[in-house]
């Protein structure tokens, strides 16, 4: 049993990877969505029109795209610009709450230090290097943590308690 | 309530660095690359255009222009014209534009280069039309509806007040006397003969032979050529041969000028999108169906 100093009892539960993984991509899956229908809507909405997409253009994106190399890059500078949107989401929750939206859902929160460099270092693999991910993933079962969060030594925890007091929201 | 300005401030910062990376990343990368510039002009042109006209503003097209003379990986311009032509001042600033540019330029007529449109074209090095292009229309109109008439037969009068006899001089309300007509006329004539003299000038013509055809008459784009108004028929692809062999270029990519938009912009050309779908739907068809 460990207490925190801040909260009431939180419980570390010895859960098994398969039980953690599956939160954590619930999780995931969570702060992606919600991001996705937030802040990755108001970047395109400015960066769109601004990188020379028209409306017709936008509706017709994946035919236009295809037609077109130089579209295609402009296209794949925008996906670029916000996955570093959502790295900075990621990050910037974690370092300020201990966890994302996506995390508390799930009664999950992150233990260890979080400074600025940790919190980004983690979350590299989870947006602007997101190929990577399956092959940091891989490190939960082999030792209940990702490569990136051995690296940062910081770790994600479930809290079985009910008061889910570990957090500050809106 | 710490803890709620912590989490006001995270959202603010995550707005204002979402909102500036797509702004500063739009700004870096979304100017399109080229060696080409290629300039429609689609529509009446006027000095202005709003949302619900299907006019090209020449303040828009002289700073395409400009933009592609100036940008040393464009080596030529082609021109796309689909216009009845428009304004005169709107016309002559594109058409002085155009004549400034020290790159080749080629135009390619679609269904319609008439008028103002035509002059334009002039002041390419090479025009190319389809054979069924109208163009030619060399010639002014100044022409309005006067309503004295129907303003009579309802009992209207028109209560005229001004401080010059010209002061009102075209106004619909009253029949013109002969005095303001030979006055608007000869204004007419004056711009109808510096348009002849430009197209003589631009095309190698003498003024007395685009005189004797400056009536204002139409031609397909295949009695252009006999004419000597145009250069080529063809389509595109004749348009960029001929600029392929007047640059040297083996490989032609071509570039729009950067359409940069607004949210607004986007809006409301929604909104003229939707509206012109609903004024061409089966209600207001005034076209025949052959069935």
């Amino acid at each position: 049993m460990l207490h925190d100093k801040k909260h009431k009892l939180i419980v570390e539960e010895k859960m098994n990877s398969s039980f953690l993984f599956w939160r954590r991509a619930i999780a995931y899956i969570i702060d992606a969505t919600l991001f996705y229908f937030t802040f990755f809507q108001i970047f395109m909405l400015i960066y769109l029109p601004k990188a020379g997409f028209s409306l017709e253009d936008i509706s017709t994106m994946s035919e236009y795209v295809a037609h077109s190399p130089d579209a295609s890059f402009r296209f794949l500078i925008g996906l670029i610009g916000v996955s570093f949107v959502f790295l900075f989401y990621l990050a910037m929750f974690e370092k300020n709450f201990g966890t994302t939206i996506g995390k508390k859902i799930m009664r999950l929160s992150i233990s260890g230090e979080l400074n600025y460099k940790n919190a980004f270092g983690r979350n590299l693999t989870k947006s602007i290097l997101l190929p990577l991910l399956p092959f940091d993933v891989i490190g939960i079962f082999t030792s209940g943590e990702r490569y990136t969060e051995r690296l940062t030594k910081t770790k994600v925890i479930y809290h079985n308690d009910l008061s889910l007091n570990y957090g500050v929201w809106l | 309530m710490g803890e709620i300005l912590k989490s006001i401030w995270v959202l603010f910062l995550m707005l204002t660095f979402t909102i500036l990376s797509a702004y500063i990343l739009g700004d870096i990368f979304g100017t399109p690359s080229g060696n080409v510039a290629l300039i429609k002009i689609d529509g009446e042109i006027s000095i202005s255009s709003n949302i619900f006209s299907n006019s090209v503003s020449s303040d828009k097209i002289v700073s395409e222009i400009k933009d592609a003379n100036d940008n040393p990986n464009i080596k030529a311009i082609l021109v796309e014209i689909n216009s009845p032509g428009g304004s005169v001042v709107a016309t002559k600033e594109i058409a002085s534009a155009l004549k400034s540019v020290n790159k080749t330029k080629v135009c390619w007529m679609r269904e319609v280069a008439a008028s103002g449109a035509y002059w334009i074209a002039t002041t390419c090095d090479k025009i190319v039309a389809d054979n069924f292009t109208i163009t030619g229309s060399i010639g002014v109109t100044g022409s309005y509806l006067e309503f004295s008439g129907l303003f009579n037969k309802y009992g209207i009068n028109y209560v005229r007040l001004v401080s010059g006899k010209e002061k009102d001089i075209g106004t619909p309300y009253r029949e013109p006397t002969q005095e303001e007509l030979n006055k608007v006329q000869g204004i007419i004539d004056s711009i109808r003969n510096a348009f002849v003299k430009e197209v003589a000038e631009n095309r190698n013509l003498s003024v007395e032979y685009v005189d004797k055809i400056a009536d204002g008459s139409i031609y397909t784009g295949e009695e252009a050529k006999s004419m000597g108004l145009v250069d080529a028929i063809g389509g595109k692809d004749k348009a960029l041969d001929i600029i392929k062999e007047s640059t040297n270029l083996t490989k032609i990519k071509l570039v729009e000028p950067k359409k940069e938009m607004t949210l607004v912009d986007m809006v409301s050309s929604m909104a003229s999108r939707e509206m012109f779908k609903f004024m061409t739907s089966n209600h207001f068809k005034l076209s025949a169906e052959y069935n």
